[in-house]
């Protein structure tokens, strides 16, 4: 048996300091998970047009949150939080990493998933397995379970980390500017919080994504040339 | 047409109370909410083609319900095997389920006859469609049904699992076309979640889960959805040659579309386009590079 899990629900919405801290340097930009190196397929979005202003990078984004990858890793963190056993787990981030739908975007899932279980291993001491195909959202779900910090709260700071990171990559990328990518990041926080609440009664039965464009960019990504980005 | 029809009804008690018993199994859940519900049609096709004599023959076959095969005589080494629902199209309640194995050494081409219709369901039922392939080593298994049209309405649930022994190869096509563009339908309410699992060696090497529930023509218009596409194919093709396919298909495919070539050498594939027409023209030289070969007679545009 692994640790405890939080079976009352209201106990998955509220945050001690400590817990509210350990979060916050987690899902920092400076937590050394190389977040930077990804943006998820819009480097093609951006390159083919489809995205090109704040608008269409606020729609492309709501896709990927409300239809795309920040529900379906909302379900695995929330998943991997909740699992009873180290056979539990395994079951989770198996299922996470096979989700992926290119090898870009299993590789964004996975990297980031191993580094943040290594420093956290390295800080915390915490038995994070090192399971070689641990996606992102269950090492964090897995470390929130050991930290004792309210999923529901882990979730929404995890896909607000999420957009940041890409809001961040389209300002590399197109004339948007720090006002404007964070007028988008803004705009996206209650759809964040939506979607984690929504996660927190789902399971892995509910995941399906229809972000099929945001997919195919991320295919097509893979020999987009020159490229700055590692997805 | 030069087919021989070669379905029996002759065990469909025991297919049909598997088919329950494996549904059952697969989810739980859905099962219990159409539990208070009379099943409309049910349908059952169990089929395993093993090698013999330099080609591939029928080991089992067994049918019941409104699953029926025909085996069109074919060119090639290849067993062609062409399913029909002779219901017309599913709707809220039905029931198929397909279960096809390929023998070592035996290589099976699976198409339908016909585009399925996914017709308007009742408030809270939906079609349920269960698909399971299991390929051993050296056997090949072509999963290649032709569209699905959804209709305003329609509720369907699909699953596919394939078993996959290391040495063996898989392609696995879904057209789906949103709507019948003729009539000028517009789905603005219709459901669709298709689950599709790929193992090997009891590992799970690929997992893609759709979901597309409510007004689907306003998600598709979305670019980060569907780009405005009123059809689209999810495609897979597993096999040891697979690395070698990725450029060739690159090539091949329009700017709308996309494949990648996974760790476990799985190829994956996903195409958004205008309306079936243009899907099933884009479909073909990606099927056939795939395959080697041309495509069942059923697929010819």
């Amino acid at each position: 048996m692994a640790t405890t899990i939080h079976p009352a629900i209201r106990t998955r919405m509220t945050m001690t300091t400590d817990g509210l801290l350990t979060l916050q340097q987690w899902l920092s930009p400076a937590y050394p998970v190389g977040a930077f190196a990804w943006s998820h397929g819009l480097e093609q979005a951006i390159a083919d047009g489809q995205v090109r202003d704040a608008d269409s990078l606020c729609d492309w984004l709501e896709v990927v949150l409300a239809h795309g990858a920040g529900r379906s890793d909302a379900i695995l963190l929330v998943a991997a939080h909740d699992a009873a056993d180290a056979a539990a787990l395994a079951g989770i981030a198996e299922l996470a990493a096979a989700l992926a739908p290119s090898a870009g975007r299993r590789a964004e899932a996975l990297a980031q998933g191993a580094a943040f279980a290594a420093t956290t291993r390295d800080v915390w001491g915490y038995d994070l397995p090192d399971l070689p195909d641990m996606a992102y959202p269950v090492a964090v779900g897995r470390a929130a379970a050991l930290a004792g910090v309210p999923v529901g709260d882990v979730v929404q700071a995890y896909l607000l980390a999420f957009v940041t990171s890409l809001a961040q990559a389209a300002q590399r990328l197109m004339p948007l500017g720090q006002t404007g990518a964070h007028r988008v990041i803004r705009a996206l926080a209650p759809l964040c919080a939506d979607v984690a609440r929504a996660a927190l009664a789902a399971t892995p039965d509910d995941l399906g994504s229809a972000a099929f464009a945001i997919d195919i960019a991320a295919m097509r990504h893979e020999v987009l040339a020159p490229r700055i980005f590692r997805s | 047409m030069g087919a021989v029809t070669v379905a029996s009804d002759g065990a469909a008690g025991d297919s049909r109370r598997d088919g329950i018993e494996r549904g059952l199994a697969v989810n739980m859940r859905a099962t219990m909410q159409v539990a208070t519900l009379t099943p409309r049609a049910q349908g059952a096709l169990r089929l395993v083609a093993r090698a013999a004599r330099g080609g591939s023959v029928i080991d089992t076959l067994r049918t019941s319900g409104s699953l029926k095969a025909l085996f069109p005589r074919a060119p090639g080494a290849a067993l062609q095997a062409v399913f029909l629902n002779t219901a017309g199209g599913l709707t809220g309640g039905d029931r198929m389920e397909v279960d096809v194995a390929a023998e070592a050494g035996a290589h099976l081409v699976v198409a339908s006859q016909a585009a399925e219709r996914a017709y308007r369901a009742q408030p809270g039922s939906h079609a349920e469609v269960t698909v399971a392939l299991r390929v051993a080593a050296g056997a090949r298994i072509d999963w290649l049904p032709q569209e699905t049209i959804l209709f305003e309405g329609a509720a369907l649930r699909r699953r596919l699992r394939v078993d996959l022994a290391p040495g063996g190869r898989v392609l696995l096509c879904e057209p789906v076309i949103f709507g019948r563009a003729a009539m000028g339908e517009v789905l603005h309410a219709a459901a669709l979640r298709d689950r599709w699992e790929v193992w090997q060696g009891g590992r799970l090497i690929w997992a893609d889960a759709l979901r597309l529930e409510g007004d689907i023509a306003a998600h598709l218009a979305r670019a980060g959805c569907g780009g405005g596409a009123g059809a689209m194919a999810g495609l897979a093709y597993g096999g040891p040659d697979a690395a070698a396919l990725l450029a060739p298909l690159r090539a091949l495919l329009p700017p709308t579309c996309g494949v990648s070539l996974l760790p476990d050498g799985l190829l994956v594939l996903r195409l958004l386009m205008r309306d079936g027409f243009t899907l099933r023209r884009a479909l073909i030289p990606v099927i056939e590079r795939l395959t080697g070969a041309p495509l069942p007679k059923v697929w010819r545009l």
